[in-house]
């Protein structure tokens, strides 16, 4: 049995573990992942052939946003074959994507919402019957996807604060003086995320507007970051109102008293008391 | 100085990923408040008010009680409107990642909280 | 088998190849590798330094190959352009048994089938 149990903080460790389990005993299984973002495994014979999470573009985001298929082509795909089970197939058939294309698209899409699933700790799982997904790959060891998420994670640890919160940090461009003679020079890739960079977008949502890779589109801002075109956007100010609660009538706090100004007495340090209890140590 | 409704709007967009913009708007399509960059904050007021009407008789024709919400699922993203009262709407447009669990997590405390924030206009 | 794995098989039968491998040229995730790839780790990086060198001394246009050279083998790196983001065909070619220009020639051919 797989134990469910665990504690949420060894969580994200026991992962690999179950999918090294699952591994063990050749199954064919679906695993759900409940956290902020949650994400679906999905696993054939043992191997891993597609992962999804909101964190990242999947197979379907990366076809469509990139301008690959068509609209129509994709409805006509999906109307032909209801259960999606032979999905890609279909689409190597009827020739809308080459098949080594369709691989490529098929792992770059697994290894980056591995990346992107493993900068938050799942709050739990569930283990399911396998549900049809669209994937083109002969399958991922879980030894090879823990080796690929190390790597990516030590490539972008080179920048201060965390990889997790480089994901989520809304990204705008640096100040417009500075960016005429650089940009022209840049490759056009870059150039796409110098304009998908608006000052409310993260990393992510960035990946999501382009039709990219999480991982990619953080290298890409990594470097705009060191050519000095992009910043990081002043962060939302905390004191924004929290919707937790859900009583009717939160206390709305009382204007502050009439209360004197502290006022800086000559030859003293610390300002003069004004009959409230000062807040500083 | 931050407007407290306009807040929930930004918390909203910062909790649930994948949602990029939103609209609090009046129930005749007026724009309350926006948190946006791209979307025309006075259409989508518009055109979703008009979208909960023609959602609300829907309901009645289909005697399937109170309408929730209406969701267009398009192909590389959602535009969800939500009944915020009877008064008031909220349209979130949403990327084709959007987090629907976080999403169904958030709503129901957004829009309580939105509504604590209308009836208080309301009533002075 | 996968597409790409009879791909780069397709590349091996040709003369003096010794091993391939497909790389995505900006995340470094290795696609696909088949007989002897010890020279393709880096190739990411070196592609990647050979291009912003170029650019920086006002070379136009985008990358289209590495060369790196030993006594014995060249270590060739075929940018690959496609929609999205470009994939690097990293070869390892034996002095001895072929030369450089048809290696190039061979592996821009096999380059064009692998997305197929």
């Amino acid at each position: 049995m797989i134990d469910e149990s665990t504690e949420p903080g060894t969580g994200s460790r026991n992962i690999p573990a179950l999918l090294a389990e699952l591994r063990s005993r050749k199954q064919s299984r679906t695993v759900r992942l409940t956290g902020s973002p949650g994400g679906t495994l999905h696993l054939r014979d043992g191997l891993v052939v597609a992962m999804e999470t909101p964190a990242a573009p999947n197979v379907e985001s990366l076809l469509l946003k990139s301008g690959r298929i068509t609209e129509e082509a994709w409805s006509a795909v999906c109307a032909a074959d209801t259960t999606h089970d032979r999905l890609a197939e279909e689409l190597v058939a009827q020739e809308l994507v080459g098949g080594g294309e369709l691989e490529i698209i098929s792992l770059s899409a697994l290894f980056d919402a591995a990346f992107a699933l493993s900068l938050s700790r799942p709050d739990g799982w569930e283990v399911t019957d396998p549900v049809p997904v669209l994937y083109r790959n002969p399958g991922i060891t879980p030894e090879r996807l823990v080796a690929e998420i190390s790597r990516r994670t030590e490539l972008l640890a080179d920048r201060p604060g965390s990889v997790a919160e480089f994901a989520r940090t809304r990204m705008q461009l640096a100040a417009p003086a500075q960016l005429p003679g650089a940009v022209g020079a840049l490759p056009a890739r870059l150039q796409d995320v110098l304009t998908n960079t608006d000052g409310r977008r993260t990393p992510r949502d960035i990946a999501f507007a382009l039709g990219r890779g999480l991982f990619a589109v953080m290298l890409d801002l990594r470097r705009l970051l060191a050519l000095g075109l992009v910043q990081s956007s002043a962060p939302v100010a905390p004191q924004r109102p929290s919707t937790a609660t859900r009583t009717p009538s939160a206390p709305v706090p009382a204007p502050p008293a009439a209360v004197p100004l502290p006022r800086r007495l000559p030859g003293r340090n610390t300002p003069a008391p004004t009959g409230t209890p000062s807040e500083t140590p | 100085m931050s407007d407290p409704v306009n807040d929930l709007l930004v918390s909203l967009r910062d909790k649930v990923m994948g949602v990029n913009e939103s609209v609090l708007a009046t129930s005749d399509g007026l724009v309350v408040t926006s948190d946006v960059s791209k979307t025309h904050a006075e259409s989508m007021a518009a055109v979703a008010a008009a979208t909960l009407s023609l959602g609300n008789r829907l309901a009645d024709q289909g005697s399937t009680g109170t309408l929730r919400e209406i969701s267009a699922q398009c192909s590389t993203g959602h535009v969800i409107v939500t009944a915020v009262g009877n008064r008031a709407l909220l349209a979130v447009v949403a990327d084709d990642g959007l987090d629907q669990a976080a999403f169904r997590r958030e709503i129901p405390a957004t829009v309580t909280e939105l509504r604590r924030h209308l009836d208080k206009d309301v009533a002075s | 088998m996968s597409s790409l794995d009879v791909a780069l098989g397709d590349a091996l039968k040709t003369q003096g190849i010794g091993g391939a491998a497909l790389l995505d040229a900006v995340t470094g995730l290795s696609y696909g590798e088949l007989g002897d790839v010890s020279g393709s780790q880096d190739a990411c990086e070196i592609a990647d330094i050979a291009r912003t060198r170029l650019h920086q001394a006002g070379a136009e246009g985008d990358l289209e190959s590495v060369i790196v050279t030993t006594a014995t083998r060249h270590l060739v790196t075929l940018q690959v352009s496609r929609t999205g983001d470009p994939l690097l065909l990293c070869a390892t070619v034996d002095r001895n048994r072929t030369n450089i220009t048809w290696a190039l020639r061979d592996l821009a051919r096999h380059a064009d089938d692998l997305l197929r």
